[in-house]
């Protein structure tokens, strides 16, 4: 059997030694067989592993250095001995059947009573086990340091120092109170019953011993529910009721004001909660209570980032279900204070301030150190100058640097060039907002090769449309490539369809000429999306929109004669595209036909002439055209 | 870039917690110790040394007071503390083995912290780690600092400040942790105690010390600022950039001062010019102390109504914490005895004060200044109108002309009187403490 597998069997011993512990008496059968087995299975394995010492944390096992890892089998025995303190177990081979039995009945003691009696050496302290030695945590280590592991067993502790009714033990666990809370999650708070009735008890016992420290602990509960509120579900918060039971309406009062100072984030989800685990109470006389406290010793006007909080919180919670008597409450108290009557630190004006000034000194400085210095400044200021949507300073910036390149300011030219770099940068790999659009401007050389750019509108899954700005900007002289590129996407139909959307959405001369070259390439579905977007445009081109008018489709034909009808001027070339055409023996009359529809669907006025020429077409073959033409000019009432 | 700090110095208290509670030969340290190893990597990629101070009860790296996480490892913070550990530099280089060396190093007893810690780490191999006290006096602002402490901090306050104003007037690195902590016990001092230290700052003005003003300009602001209801780290941003908002005077006046020669017009436009001075020059500290000295610097006298200096065309409205700290420059310097001038009484400088209010000063601004400082500032020493002589103890901010005193002479008359309570009672006049006030002012000591 190799090691892995004797180790395996020992721990399977262990836990099957203490589940018969757990339910039989020291004296059972079951439990000495088991205890037998045990004995057995250690003595092989100190045959492979001497000294056999495991270690223990709150989820895992560790033998000779190394974490034991089946599952949840090793965590589940871990857990099972962290509770109950132990550190780790040293095995050493002459272990007795009987001290095996003392040391099982001791461990598989409820955790409260081993907790109670002092730990787990101390029971066992009585009963001399010479060769097991159980190495204990000390929690009051714990509590001097604040450890976030003790978070599994605090409830206990807090049970612990109630019991013992001892002050130095209450006042220990309530001055750690905050940093035990700290670092719980809703679960080891509200996952069972017990700690919420611990923490209970433990308030109710502090409330009589020391007020001061209850009121930190409450205030310490409350703002954890705070900063825990999204993840709070209504039977969680049901638990929660329980904890603030001892609390009074004046408790309350000054609750919601150390909220409201101390959250940063006190919000209307916030109030609610606060409704909620104060409902037992009477509300308005908290509310009261609360206004009362403000008005005597606070000086709201004073504290503006509470008379904000207050501000934000009344503005969101209009017709929401807020309770009327806090809503009324809060809007009193800050009634009278007007948003701009508040002296507020603003750090954005902060911000902006600061940037002007580095730009003043980019401004008016001659000294090359210090406009280097300024320069190097500034740079640092880019990214967070867009992320503050500063831009009225951007636009400052740019100009002044294009001025000051002008005069021949190193700092300022090289400034410029990186600013430029960075835009450039922003939109080939971020993302610019419709209102940020105007940055592309500032970009005045690439500092990235024409094939980045090119990739990026070729290769990208969706065509980035500043890219492809910014593209026809930097290299205006090297469409060639860009061409060479897209002829090998007109395969691509659903690129060239999203591409041609793109392209609509920005009306650039050179828009258009990619638009013409798709269309003369692609087929009809990709050929009606141009035209589409080409409607869009600002400007047409009507001699090449004219010149595609010889086409069988009727519905491109319809289209095209759509937008010509924009252009005036091209009323003539188009009517002589659309009718005078030879059509020896009504060949062409089926076209001709279509191009009446058209003409009529579009009201084009202007074919009354071609229309009346064409119902004086003699020959029974043009009688079809005759008559619709004929048709058409009665509904346009010119027969 | 900064919560890589935060995660290496989280990772260091916890490492230290784990260590306490599971021994280092325990697996589990080893755990903590490579995340502890990685968090520092990481954080050291970004840095080439990462100082943390550990200040009052609060943690400072670079520019910035973590307040937040201060907040969370406050235990852990003490335990430091306890242990005369108030700095940490991590180098880069640093390595798993030093840093075990130096876990195993806190976790000892306490008792176990006696002689240089330093010495110990070079003896270990440990050169990428070095900790120690900060540079002070060891003052905290815990709240029984005796008055003697706390004048003992106010002196060692201003000298800080002579240093750290001369280390930028000389371009050098200054100890800004050293400066904070400074700032953070007159901040803590002020929240407890702020009679005594505002009392210091009317009456240690009189002392012929060159950075008293600077002090003074930085005790009002912070003082000021909180009141308004400004949170801890805005108030002591505040205060630092006070102490560095005349720095470009300072530069100009010690290079043109020592000139024998008649000062030329462009001579003269340089002191004038010393806003932008000290904005140029506390840029190079921006790492450091944040950007705030940069705009009080440029901005103190640039007026609310925009009609002071400098006067560029690229300017915003003055800013608040610059609002704060002019009135506060303007107050201190019209208060104090200055070469050219005789000290001004409280109700003279009030006066010359208010025709600016509302041009120079933002009127609200204002008024609340008074109105938190009072118009016979805490310490002064007046004359009522019964003839006796009393010190002004505590304002009352519904009536700023009439705060509560306390009668020292004649010595039968001793008491304290609120004067909003008693209407019989005015104050007359103010003694100066250089003349005829200064036998009263040893009654206050």
């Amino acid at each position: 059997m190799n090691n892995e597998k004797i180790l395996e069997e020992f721990f399977q011993a262990l836990r099957v030694t203490l589940t018969t512990a757990f339910s039989y008496s020291k004296d059972h059968p079951y439990f000495i067989k088991s205890v037998e087995n045990f004995k057995l299975k250690t003595e092989d394995t100190l045959l492979v592993l001497s000294p056999l010492k495991v270690g223990i944390t709150s989820s895992e096992l560790m033998v000779n250095g190394e974490s034991l890892t089946k599952g949840g089998f090793y965590n589940e025995l871990a857990h099972l001995l962290h509770q109950r303190k132990i550190k780790s177990i040293e095995i050493t081979s002459g272990a007795s059947v009987e001290e095996l039995v003392q040391f099982f009945s001791v461990i598989s003691l409820p955790q409260k009573e081993i907790l109670k009696a002092g730990g787990v050496n101390a029971i066992l302290g009585k009963d001399k086990i010479a060769n097991i030695v159980v190495d204990e945590l000390d929690y009051s280590v714990f509590l001097q340091g604040g450890g976030k592991e003790c978070t599994d067993i605090w409830g206990y502790m807090l049970k612990d120092a109630v019991q013992r009714n001892d002050s130095v033990k209450l006042n220990e666990v309530a001055d750690n109170f905050g940093t035990f809370i700290e670092h719980s999650n809703e679960n080891d708070i509200v996952g069972g019953e017990e700690v919420p009735e611990s923490i209970n008890e433990f308030l109710t016992c502090l409330k009589d011993k020391n007020k001061e420290k209850f009121d930190k602990c409450s205030r310490e509960v409350f703002l954890w529910l705070l900063r825990n509120k999204n993840s709070l579900d209504e039977e969680k918060l049901s638990k929660l009721k329980l904890v603030f039971n001892s609390l009074e309406h004046e408790d309350f009062s000054t609750l919601l004001w150390d909220g409201l100072i101390h959250e940063d984030n006190f919000d209307a989800i916030s109030l609610q909660l606060f409704s909620k685990i104060s409902e037992q109470k009477n509300a308005p006389k908290i509310a009261e209570g609360f206004f009362n406290k403000i008005n005597q010793s606070q000086n709201l006007k004073d504290n503006p980032n509470v008379v904000k909080k207050i501000q934000d919180l009344l503005g969101a919670t209009q017709g929401t279900q807020l309770s009327a008597v806090y809503y009324n409450t809060l809007k009193s108290l800050i009634k009278g204070i007007s948003p701009s009557g508040v002296m507020a630190f603003d750090q954005e004006k902060l911000k902006e301030n600061y940037r002007y000034i580095v730009l003043s000194m980019l401004s008016f400085n001659d000294d090359e150190d210090n406009l280097k210095l300024a320069a190097g400044i500034m740079e640092l200021e880019f990214a967070s100058a867009l992320e503050d949507n500063a831009f009225g300073f951007l636009k400052d910036l740019h100009r002044l640097l294009l001025e000051r390149k002008k005069e021949g300011i190193a700092a300022c030219i090289d400034l410029e060039k990186k600013f430029s770099a960075f835009i450039e940068d922003i939109v080939l790999n971020k993302s610019l907002a419709v209102e940020q659009e105007f940055l592309i401007e500032m970009v005045s050389s690439p500092a990235q090769e024409i094939d980045v750019y090119l990739d990026r509108i070729f290769n990208d899954p969706e065509i980035n449309r500043h890219v492809l700005i910014l593209f026809f900007r930097l290299f205006p002289e090297n469409l060639e490539l860009f061409y060479q590129r897209l002829a090998q996407k007109l395969q691509d139909m659903e690129f060239l369809h999203n591409f041609v959307l793109v392209l609509g959405q920005f009306d650039a001369p050179i828009s258009l000429g990619i638009l013409e070259y798709i269309y003369s390439l692609a087929n009809e579905l990709v050929k009606l999306e141009v035209l589409k977007v080409m409607r869009k445009l600002e400007k047409i081109d009507s001699v090449f929109l004219v010149g595609q008018l010889n086409t069988d489709s009727f519905l491109l034909r319809k289209n095209l004669c759509s937008i010509l009808s924009l252009a005036a001027q091209s009323n003539d070339a188009v009517l002589n595209s659309l009718f005078e055409i030879r059509s020896p023996f009504g060949r062409k009359n089926v076209f001709l036909l279509e191009n009446m529809q058209i003409v009529f669907d579009l009201k084009f006025i202007e074919a009354v002439k071609n229309l009346r020429n064409l119902s004086h077409r003699r020959f029974f073959w043009n009688r079809k055209l005759r008559n619709r033409a004929k048709q058409i000019l009665k509904e346009w009432n010119v027969l | 870039m900064f919560s890589k700090v935060e995660v290496a110095f989280r990772s260091l208290l916890s490492c230290l917690q784990v260590i306490k509670m599971y021994g280092s030969s325990h697996p589990m340290f080893q755990k903590s110790l490579d995340s502890l190893a990685l968090a520092f990597d990481e954080a050291l990629a970004l840095h080439p040394e990462i100082v943390i101070g550990i200040i009052g009860e609060e943690l400072a790296f670079e520019k910035d007071i973590l307040f937040e996480l201060g907040k969370f490892l406050r235990p852990a913070i003490l335990y430091l503390k306890d242990r005369n550990i108030e700095r940490f530099a991590f180098s880069r280089g640093l390595n798993k083995e030093e840093l075990r060396i130096f876990i195993d190093f806190l976790a000892r007893p306490k008792e176990d912290f006696k002689g240089d810690s330093q010495v110990l780490f070079n003896l270990a191999g440990v050169e990428h780690i070095s900790v120690g006290k900060l540079k002070i006096d060891g003052e905290t602002g815990s709240k029984n600092v005796s008055k003697v402490k706390r004048i003992n901090l106010y002196d060692s306050s201003a000298e800080k400040i002579g240093l750290a104003l001369n280390g930028v007037l000389n371009s050098e690195k200054i100890d800004h942790l050293a400066l904070k902590f400074s700032l953070s016990n007159i901040m803590e001092s002020l929240s407890v105690q702020h009679h005594e230290m505002l009392r210091l700052a009317t009456v240690k003005r009189y002392d012929v010390e060159t950075y008293a003003h600077m002090l003074n300009v930085a005790i009002f602001s912070m003082y000021f600022s909180s009141r308004l209801g400004f949170d801890k780290a805005n108030v002591l941003n505040i205060g630092m950039a006070a102490m560095f908002h005349d720095i470009g005077k300072l530069f100009i006046s010690r290079k043109l001062l020592h000139k024998s020669e008649k000062l030329t017009d462009q001579e003269f436009g340089r002191i004038k010019s010393h806003t932008f001075l000290g904005a140029e020059m506390m840029l190079r500290y921006v790492d450091t102390l944040g950007i705030l000295p940069v705009v009080i610097s440029f901005e103190h006298h640039l007026k609310y109504d925009s009609t002071g200096y400098p006067r560029l065309p690229l300017l915003r409205k003055q800013h608040i914490a610059s609002s704060i700290v002019a009135i506060c420059d303007v107050y201190d310097a019209l208060s104090q005895r200055r070469g050219y001038k005789q000290d001004y009484s409280p109700d003279v400088v009030y006066g010359i004060m208010e025709k600016d209010r509302g041009t120079a000063f933002e009127p609200e601004l204002f008024d609340r200044f008074f109105r938190f400082i009072g118009f016979w500032p805490i310490g002064a020493v007046v004359a009522l109108s019964d003839g006796s002589i009393a010190l002004v103890r505590e304002q009352n901010e519904s009536e700023i002309r009439r705060p509560i005193v306390e009668i020292v002479s004649p010595i039968e008359k001793k008491r304290k009187v609120d004067l909003i309570k008693d209407y019989s009672l005015n104050i007359e006049r103010y003694l100066n403490p250089w003349k005829e006030g200064k036998e009263y002012l040893a009654l206050e000591q």
